[in-house]
């Protein structure tokens, strides 16, 4: 595997990636009650995300905000069914719309899940797990070539919260993750609350190992969920943009529900993130407020991303020689 | 990384075209489909107890029933999204209950939600037993496939594609050159047609604009255009003649044909000025259009006698 520590820089792109194109800043995902509001108050947030499949359309309104808000803010991408792990074909109809979207929306770029939503033509709208192996990554990494040449740009590929995993896995999805942007040059997009969740679901392989740094990797099967663990085999330098959401506790579980504010535990991860992304060399990454459910005033949302953009000032400042800072 | 990893690059091996299936990969896949879908059979549920590695949490029907409700939660939050009204008539557990039905028995066959919401009216208007007495053809709410058929061709009106202007110089020259006979006519890309014995063009307005439950008169039924002005969905209420020279247009009959089927042409230049009729082509071959209100693969508009008031 290619070592990206210390390849990236400020303003610079992965090996292989365009610029970044989006500010460094906390943005958030726009939805559809807030757009309106958006418009007319412009309120100074860096960059917007759009749910991609939630803004199809021939024509209409909803391409009319989506070229309004193109025109103010800058725009990434956000899709949740491309299949890239599904044993279905590509769907073209969808790869047309995600990319008549790109155009429309002149978006930096484009972002999916390591995940399948799709079998036999049923889809589930879910982000379903399947095992980490050589014969699965090669599967994933021909889609998302045919996936990048579609679009015309490197995909960026988000690590998704689950709540099984399967005996068979070889690699952890963080080694997935790994070796798939290796071989394809696709971008990552690291969601630091499902690194918690996965965590907290799955549990830590070595006692005494908290939700911290740990430059341990894990190898063979029946891996645990370590955050530090994940976080020391993640090609840094690859890393686009970080998500945060809100988690929701189930029987025992934590489920990825976007419903409420970041936790505090993934507020802490996230200050250790950036940490490891400036000790790799690689320059401060965008990041985003996810919420999908039970949305809060705009007012809210822009109250998380000032949050985690506090949060990255304190980590810069922490980071400057003494005199300077 | 792993040693055991090979690089596709490094061996040689062409990566897999996306449409090639990992057969293994597959077989995971489709054991797991069926455990979401509830239909595993006891060796289908022991082989993938024997694929999932142990969690810290629970056990896998657990974790599977987890996804099993995110997966029916998203689907039902989409026939929310798109039938405002109907959830308003039905009331919030009823419609989560028509909702559950509909996602129980109608796979989700597309990865936009909009297509499995499209199911609805059908799935009213076919199970009506499934869903009690009152949604039967003579119960209470009748006239509930028709306004979810009114609903979703709102929504898709909102989505529709931008029609060009009507080019009538364009039109002029044609007619001029050809005649008027021969002149097929195209609908706009918002507009549907429906036919309802119900007065559900009422019926949504009183939701939709006050939340009244109060009775509509029954009238004699409702022939309804949904249509697009700008960015605006509309909802018109035409004649029965008007809506059958609609229906012929979107059939592709040409002026010439509907004028000697006797259909009221003469109404032709009101729709084009209201911008229900947007374009024209000549010769043979339907210049399109959509017909929304026929998804359901019904042939005609249905015209039975009127039913009583309705609420």
């Amino acid at each position: 595997m290619t070592t990206h520590a210390g390849a990236g820089g400020v303003g610079v792109g992965p090996a292989g990636l365009p610029s970044f194109g989006v500010p460094a800043g906390a943005g958030i995902g726009l939805r559809h009650c807030h757009i309106d509001q958006v418009l007319s108050e412009q309120p100074p947030v860096p960059w917007l995300e759009l749910l991609a499949d939630n803004h199809f359309a021939d024509g209409g309104l909803a391409v009319a905000q989506v070229r309004a808000l193109s025109e103010r803010f800058p725009l990434t991408l956000h899709s949740v069914g491309m299949n890239l792990a599904g044993i279905d074909p590509l769907d073209p109809a969808y790869l047309a719309r995600v990319a008549t979207l790109q155009r429309q929306s002149t978006a930096a770029w484009v972002s999916d899940h390591l995940c399948f939503t799709a079998v036999d033509g049923h889809h589930y709208h879910e982000l379903l797990p399947f095992p980490y192996t050589e014969e699965t990554l090669r599967h994933v990494a021909a889609r998302v070539q045919v996936v990048q040449e579609r679009l015309g740009q490197a995909l960026v590929i988000e690590n998704v919260s689950s709540y099984l995993r399967f005996g068979e896995s070889a690699l952890t999805e963080a080694e997935f993750l790994a070796e798939l942007s290796d071989r394809t040059d696709c971008g990552l997009l690291l969601d630091v609350n499902n690194l918690y969740v996965n965590q907290v679901n799955h549990g830590v392989n070595h006692p005494g190992v908290n939700h911290g740094v740990n430059h341990g990797v894990n190898h063979g099967v029946n891996h645990g969920e370590d955050a530090g663990a994940a976080l020391s085999v993640l090609p840094l330098a690859r890393v686009r943009e970080i998500h945060l959401g809100g988690h929701a506790p189930r029987d025992g579980w934590l489920l990825d529900a976007h419903d409420r504010p970041v936790a505090e535990p993934v507020w802490t991860l996230y200050a250790q993130v950036l940490g490891r992304l400036r000790d790799a060399g690689v320059g401060p990454v965008p990041t985003l407020i996810e919420w999908d459910n039970d949305l809060p005033p705009l007012a809210g949302l822009l109250a998380e991303a000032a949050r985690a953009a506090a949060i990255a000032e304190a980590e810069r400042g922490e980071a400057m020689p003494a005199e300077v800072a | 990384m792993s040693t055991a990893l090979t690089r596709a690059g490094d061996s040689g091996e062409r990566p897999r075209a996306s449409g090639q299936q990992s057969s293994r990969l597959a077989a995971v896949q489709r054991l797991l489909s069926a455990g979401l879908d509830g239909r595993l059979a006891p060796v289908q549920a022991a082989a993938l107890h024997e694929l999932l590695a142990p969690s810290r949490v629970g056990q896998a029907a657990a974790a599977l029933g987890v996804y099993r409700d995110s997966s029916r939660r998203a689907r039902e939050r989409a026939l929310e999204l798109v039938y405002p009204v109907c959830r308003q008539v039905l009331g919030a557990r009823c419609f989560e209950a028509v909702a559950a039905s509909l996602v129980r028995r109608v796979p989700s066959r597309s990865p936009d939600l909009t297509d499995l919401a499209g199911a609805l009216p059908t799935h009213l208007a076919r199970r009506p037993a499934a869903l009690g007495p009152a949604l039967g053809p003579q119960g209470e709410l009748g006239y509930l496939p028709d306004l979810a058929r009114l609903e979703l061709a709102f929504h898709r009106a909102l989505f529709a594609a931008d029609d060009l202007p009507w080019d009538q110089a364009g039109f002029a020259a044609a007619v001029a050159a050809d005649g008027a006979g021969r002149v097929r006519l195209r609908l706009g890309a918002a507009v549907s047609l429906l036919g309802s014995p119900w007065p559900i063009h009422e019926i949504w307005r009183r939701h939709r604009d006050r939340g009244a439950t109060d009775a509509v008169p029954a009238g004699s039924g409702d022939r309804l255009v949904v249509c697009r002005s700008g960015y605006r969905p509309r909802v018109r209420r035409v004649s029965e003649p008007v809506l059958a020279l609609l229906d012929g247009v979107r059939a592709g009959m040409t002026i010439g044909e509907l004028s000697t089927a006797g259909h009221a042409v003469e109404c032709l230049g009101g729709l084009i000025a209201d911008g229900v009729i947007v374009g024209w082509g000549m010769g043979a071959g339907k210049p399109g259009g959509s017909g929304l209100g026929y998804d359901d693969g019904r042939a005609a508009i249905p015209r039975p006698a009127p039913p009583p008031a309705r609420r």
